[in-house]
């Protein structure tokens, strides 16, 4: 069992630290005079967990809170109160961020149409070209995206207590769409907006999704405001690395 | 540019060299009190307590399970098709890191902020390679650039007031002299992604690790920890062997406690938690995953009974409200890990022994850092219990034994008494049996030890004050 362990970490000469490691740390836990850790140490089962950062109750609502925490991180956020709206509120957000100097592109998630419906069009009627990378492995590909100065993607879910975004890597839904560009707009419909990560924990936990919900996904990022910094002087600064303005865009999903 | 404190001069030539330097006590008095009071504003509004107990609780419990649950996080790591690599000290995790970069030819390596590689010395190590190492938090990236250690473990270049960076910037990067902290930031920004996308290989550290789902998990602000992750085509984590959690519920409970104690934001902006590499048709993200799972004394420390601090979730409270820190700045520890943990783990992790004898007398033991801890760490305790062993020779060679020998018993006396009303009379109960002679060469502990017992937290003579007035006498503990 421990041999097939060490064949499946492919690595080389490691078993005797692997080893050694292991049987310090048994002996070690083993001496009953050893002042900690207790030798009952139950752990917290799930459900127990705090919910540690809830909703208010003079939030008005799911979106308020959301925006309201976004904007305390410096994110910025519209409510829309249809697909129509949501749709304008893409676009001209989108068309403040080009302006008129850069490229007429944006990076995004593939399928933007499935997060709201004719927004390819809305983009493609003003001049917008929407870029899906399906890899950036070359080189020349990632000097080109780095021109882009707006990310377009949707979430995986959202969390209105922490104003946080959960993005999910698959294939079509590129990490740097949210990460390279300096301005990203996040599109949450009604339906993936949650109260806080606990709720989403515990929902995954009843079906016994939630292991799958971590890793099925070779990467998962929360995302809480723009990019920043207080490294200097205990100063804020924005857009480090990451995007210097995140906006999202909440909208109700018909039906 | 270089540090004005050398880190290589004993404990107390660096300390005498911080006190000495009037601009980097005020720096760091108003840097750190700022994070005070940010931490005190998140907190207020939560049950505090209760989140520390759970803290506590589920990091008893994987520490009493450690063998078990590092076994599980291999079998998923490996599940998820990452590999995993085991380090029993420093030499090896270096070896080991240097071998896959050997393998991948790699000529630039892009860093985000870690402990556990500043630990081991590893940029040290791959450039002895001819490797390229570039730090890319903005902190670190001007750490990196004047060629410094940090000094905080959250905020790096807390002891570097705007001027100095802006100095900096005009003699490496040649950019005009400016007072604007977001124009440093943005050529700083221009600068890295350039580094980032030309980079062969990214080495980050590891906040946490989910052992049901061999995830790693790296919380950041800047969003360097997602560069690092995402962009290079080989991906390593190098972790301590403690920084495991069970499960995706104990993973967002550490996160949350971990944000909040170390700058008191409620999140930060990023964490990223990689399950892998890309998978097949994806993007973007790296070819390779690998995770480095290091010793480096710390299955000896759970054997010592240290294994208290093996739950330190590394947010830097404890340094925010420990006075000795605020006067002496993360350099006078001389260490990686610096302020009231670093006192402790320091002179117990492998390498960093010898140098670091004089550390666990570099408290005050006022218990300002148990109280902040989110994990209830009893630091004053093992400070003690430290100088204790020191003493008796667990960790150290004879003359130093020798040297120390005369105020082991005051040294490690006072934890009988803690938590007694009479604190005050005790300590004048202890301090009666020594001559007038003996008073003045009083090791700093038990010294300020009885200070703070007598007069409210806030000691009424500084720590500047009172190391000038020591320097004089011969204290023990050289
Ligand atoms: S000892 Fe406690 S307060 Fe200090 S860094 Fe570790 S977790 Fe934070």
């Amino acid at each position: 069992m421990v041999g097939q362990a060490i064949r499946d970490a492919g690595t080389r000469n490691v078993s005797q630290a692997r080893q050694r490691i292991l049987d310090r740390l048994r002996q070690g836990l083993a001496d009953p005079k050893l002042p900690w850790p207790p030798a009952d140490a139950p752990p917290l089962t799930p459900g127990e967990h705090m919910h540690v950062a809830t909703l208010r109750a003079e939030d008005a609502g799911l979106e308020q809170r959301f925006a309201g925490e976004l904007e305390k991180l410096h994110g910025s956020s519209d409510i829309a109160d249809s697909i129509v709206a949501a749709r304008m509120f893409t676009v001209r957000k989108i068309l403040e961020w080009l302006d008129d100097t850069g490229p007429r592109r944006v990076l995004a998630w593939s399928e933007l149409n499935s997060w709201i419906p004719g927004l390819e069009e809305s983009l493609f009627d003003r001049n917008v070209e929407v870029v899906v990378p399906e890899s950036l492995d070359n080189p020349d590909t990632r000097g080109d995206l780095q021109e882009i100065r707006v990310g377009v993607t949707g979430v995986e879910v959202a969390f209105a207590a922490t104003g946080s975004v959960l993005l999910k890597s698959t294939p079509g839904q590129s990490r740097s769409a949210s990460l390279l560009p300096l301005n990203h707009i996040a599109l949450i419909p009604g339906t993936r907006l949650l109260p806080n990560v606990e709720t989403w924990l515990e929902q995954h936990q009843q079906d016994d999704s939630l292991g799958h919900a971590i890793r099925n996904s070779a990467n998962l990022t929360l995302v809480s405001g723009p990019s920043k910094s207080a490294d200097i002087e205990s100063k804020l600064t924005l857009g480090v690395h990451g995007p210097k303005e995140l906006h999202a865009v909440m909208y109700p999903v018909p039906g | 540019m270089r540090s004005r404190i050398d880190i290589e001069a004993p404990f107390k030539t660096r300390v005498k060299q911080a006190v000495a330097n009037p601009t980097l006590a005020d720096t760091l008095t108003r840097a750190t009190l700022h994070l005070k009071e940010q931490k005190r504003l998140s907190l207020e509004e939560l049950e505090a307590q209760r989140l520390r107990d759970q803290m506590r609780q589920m990091k008893a419990h994987t520490l009493r399970n450690l063998p078990e649950l590092l076994e599980r996080f291999e079998r998923n790591v490996v599940m998820n098709g990452g590999r995993v690599h085991w380090a029993e000290d420093a030499d090896e995790a270096n070896r080991i890191i240097g071998e896959l970069a050997e393998r991948h030819d790699v000529r630039k390596v892009v860093k985000s902020k870690s402990m556990a590689t500043e630990e081991i010395h590893l940029n040290h190590h791959l450039e002895a390679k001819g490797i390229t190492c570039v730090e890319t938090d903005l902190g670190e990236y001007i750490i990196q650039l004047a060629a410094e250690i940090p000094s905080h473990i959250v905020a790096p270049v807390i002891h570097k007031r705007i001027d100095e960076i802006s100095d900096l910037f005009a003699e490496k990067l040649s950019m005009p002299r400016t007072l604007d902290p977001q124009a440093l930031c943005a050529r700083a920004r221009v600068e890295l992604r350039q580094e980032f996308l030309s980079a062969d290989m990214g080495i980050s550290g590891c906040n946490f690790a989910i052992a049901d789902t061999g995830t790693v998990c790296i919380v950041t602000n800047e969003g360097n920890g997602r560069m690092v992750s995402t962009l290079p085509r080989v991906y390593v984590a190098v972790m301590g062997i403690e920084k495991l959690v069970p499960t995706p519920q104990d993973a967002f409970l550490q996160y949350q406690s971990l944000t909040r104690s170390a700058t008191g934001q409620r999140v930060t902006v990023y964490l990223s938690m990689t399950s892998g590499p890309k998978r097949l048709e994806d993007v973007d993200g790296p070819e390779e995953f690998h995770v480095v799972l290091m010793d480096n004394g710390r299955s000896r420390m759970l054997a010592d009974g240290y294994s208290e601090s093996l739950m330190c979730i590394r947010c830097g409270a404890c340094l925010n409200v420990c006075p000795v820190y605020r006067q002496i700045s993360g350099h006078g520890y001389g260490n990686t890990y610096s302020g009231p943990i670093g006192a402790v783990i320091s002179p117990l992790l492998s390498e960093e022994m010898a140098r670091n004898k004089d550390l666990p007398y570099a408290s005050t033991l006022c218990g300002a850092c148990r109280d902040a801890c989110p994990v209830q760490i009893d630091l004053p305790k093992m400070l003690l219990n430290l100088r204790h062993d020191l003493v008796s020779g667990k960790h150290m060679p004879g003359a130093e034994r020798r040297a120390m020998q005369g105020f082991a018993g005051v040294a490690s006396r006072p934890t009988a008494y803690r938590g007694t009303a009479r604190a005050a009379r005790t300590g004048t109960r202890l301090l009666s049996g020594f001559g007038d002679r003996n008073l003045r060469r009083l090791p700093p502990p038990l010294h300020h030890w009885t200070r703070q017992r007598d007069f409210p937290p806030m000691a009424k003579q500084s720590f500047r004050e009172w190391w000038a007035k020591r320097s004089g006498t011969r204290g023990p503990a050289t």
